[in-house]
């Protein structure tokens, strides 16, 4: 194990009855990153969280936290702070007494539990309410306690189980930023669990995208969406138009994709996999641009506009591109230029830099 | 037009009626049977503890040492039961609470049987069972463990056990109900934030359960204090419970006004506990 990895699973194996929550996961988080593990329901992830907190066993592998063999220790011996999807703060305890509860159970003195709770309270900024009941404060306050109450004890790392879920949405925007800038600025190794794949692409250092018990691809935001591995990833992050065809060739970095309907696409790809093999192309929405607008693309289609969903800032368009078949695009709004209507007729286009090259063969490994 | 003017207000009128009067309505046989039969008895016993015009039997009940001891005795049998409820019916309802679906109507099944069963019924059971030619004895005396039958019947002990398997469940119910509502992640929270087993359990499951231990608490401290049937019988006169001076005075004594006293004093002591769980209650809802 390298120094800087502050986590690790090694085939890691979990099976409830036939399923297979965690299916021989390796898995590193690094000293201070925040690694989200972003999975649909019923993924593994929350089998993985609870492996790496204590609350259930591999079958197999081990689980090794600072070189340490932790994967049969009782989660009372981890120090690992956590914060809870829906808080767990006790409710018969005020705000301090919550947040001194782990100091306490470490029977740390008096006067260093003061002085902690003190500091806890002071980074999540709620000092003046540290005599007042969980159901005294605000879903965003009751989230802000959990925090302060999961990095007080100084942790190994820290556990983010779904933690937004319960705020509304524009408050649950500050408070991923909040917590994002103190696990910064504290430099706090943190494991977060979400299925909500662009609060993942907000927070992460890197992304673990698992599906089935198994990671399907780990990297960062970016590679995470401009690159996906396969259609899962592609599917699961942000939206996507997938055009299955086939290699027919290659031009230096480029490839030739004919798709199923006989027309020709160039992907840029570093490697470009031999003729025949089968391949998706993936365009995201606002990588399409309207040729109409007087743009050149050396990838274009044609069809007619399905649907126009206007967002202020940008508009979505469903494009019929015939065969039962649709494009997404997204635009940024204008004043002038081409004014879209249901059943204009438009043509789109890309650049091969724009589109990204899936290997078929990959997908949906058993 | 006025004729449909009308029409509305009455309907109007009658629906304030179902709306108010008829929770009234409802109650009324209630209410009705519970003046008649508690309400006005209660008055004429206290009326007859004061027929005398003085304080004088009150005085007797609160100064004379065989009352004060019986009364004192009382309470004590009251307060012993339900803390002996309490340390059975903890573990049991805990265990309602996590086994398996089979176990726990197992379980339920145990614990509502007796319930059911005529508190008469289950007292000659335990004379059956603690006597001196009881199963117990006759058991340790043919095993050759004891040589003569032990006295096991007419003794604080043996009212003790006769209450508690009688009350036990108004304690096990209220701390099943809470135990229900206690949010399982709460003790994963504890054991991840360090805490080992049985600090979690005394600082946040505990605490969690404490309403449901003040309302099973109240029911079987203040049923206790009024029980009649079981110390009579294990008691066999020997543990004297106010209940059971209070028949005495009203069936064999004879005297009445006396026995209202009592009853009125007993009645006063209940509702003085009574309202200080209601107390402690109250600060708990508070909190939790």
């Amino acid at each position: 194990m390298t120094n800087d990895t502050d986590l690790r699973l090694e085939k890691a194996f979990k099976a409830y009855g036939t399923v297979k929550a965690l299916d021989h996961v390796d898995l590193s988080v690094r000293n201070g990153e925040l690694l989200t593990i972003l999975g649909p329901s019923g993924s593994g992830k929350t089998t993985l969280l609870r492996v790496v907190a204590g609350f259930a066993e591999p079958d197999e592998g081990r689980v090794l936290l600072q070189e340490r063999d932790i994967t049969f220790l009782p989660p009372a011996k981890r120090d690992i702070g956590m914060v809870f999807q829906n808080y767990a703060l006790f409710p018969h305890m005020n705000v301090a007494e919550n947040v001194s509860f782990p100091l306490q159970m470490r029977n740390m003195a008096k006067v260093e539990i003061k002085k902690r709770v003190t500091w806890a309270l002071g980074i999540v900024e709620l000092g003046e309410y540290a005599e007042r009941l969980p159901r005294q404060l605000s879903g965003g306050q009751q989230q802000r306690v959990a925090f302060a109450r999961a990095i007080v004890f100084d942790p190994r790392i820290l556990l983010l189980d779904e933690p937004f879920g319960a705020l509304d949405r524009k408050l649950r925007e500050q408070i991923q930023l909040e917590v994002r800038r103190l696990q910064q600025q504290l430099k706090l190794t943190s494991l977060f669990v979400t299925h909500d794949q662009e609060e993942a692409l907000i927070l992460s250092d890197r992304i673990a995208v698992m599906n089935a018990g198994r990671i399907e691809q780990l990297g960062t935001p970016h590679e995470i969406y401009e690159r996906p591995i396969n259609r899962f990833v592609a599917d699961f992050i942000g939206i996507s138009n997938l055009i299955s065809g086939v290699i027919e060739g290659q031009d230096r970095s480029v490839a030739v994709v004919r798709s199923k309907d006989g027309q020709l696409f160039l992907v840029a790809a570093d490697a470009i996999p031999t003729q025949g093999t089968n391949v998706i192309v993936l365009i995201r929405p606002e990588r399409l641009v309207l040729l109409d607008d007087g743009a050149e693309r050396s990838n274009r289609l044609s069809g007619t506009v399905a649907e126009v969903i206007y967002l202020g800032q940008s508009e979505k368009l469903r494009i019929d591109i015939g065969g039962g078949r649709d494009m997404l695009m997204h635009r940024q709004s204008r004043l002038g230029g081409v004014q879209l209507e249901v059943g204009s007729t438009v043509n789109i286009g890309w650049t091969p830099e724009d589109a990204h090259l899936i290997v078929e063969d990959t997908v949906g490994q058993p | 037009m006025s004729a449909h003017i009308s029409l509305i207000d009455r309907l109007r009128r009658n629906r304030v009626i179902r709306e108010h009067g008829g929770s009234v309505a409802l109650s009324l046989p209630t209410v009705i049977f519970l003046l008649i039969l508690f309400a006005v008895p209660v008055v004429q016993l206290m009326l007859l503890s004061f027929q005398s015009g003085t304080f004088e039997h009150y005085e007797k009940a609160f100064t004379d040492e065989l009352y004060v001891t019986v009364l004192l005795n009382t309470f004590e049998i009251a307060l012993l039961v339900t803390v002996i409820s309490f340390f059975l019916a903890y573990p049991l309802a805990y265990f309602l609470i996590v086994a398996q679906p089979l176990w726990r109507n197992i379980g339920m099944f145990c614990l509502l049987m007796p319930f059911w069963t005529s508190i008469l019924v289950r007292t000659y059971a335990w004379m059956a069972i603690l006597g001196r030619r009881g199963i117990i004895n006759e058991a340790l005396l043919s095993l050759g463990i004891i040589d003569a039958p032990l006295s096991l019947l007419y003794n604080t002990s043996s009212v003790l056990i006769g209450m508690v398997h009688v009350l036990m469940p108004y304690m096990v119910f209220p701390l099943y109900a809470v135990m229900r509502r206690v949010d399982p992640n709460l003790m994963q929270a504890a054991y991840g934030l360090g805490a080992p087993n049985w600090r979690a359990f005394l600082r946040v499951y505990f605490p969690m359960t404490m309403p449901g231990v003040l309302a099973g608490a109240s029911l079987v401290f203040i049923l206790s204090m009024g029980f009649f049937i079981t110390p009579v019988l294990l008691g066999g006169g020997r543990v004297t419970m106010i209940a059971v001076l209070i028949e005495q005075f009203v069936t064999e004594l004879l005297d009445w006004e006396f026995a209202g006293a009592l009853s009125m004093a007993l009645l006063t002591f209940t509702l003085v506990v009574y309202s200080i769980f209601k107390r402690l209650m109250k600060s708990e809802r508070n909190l939790a």
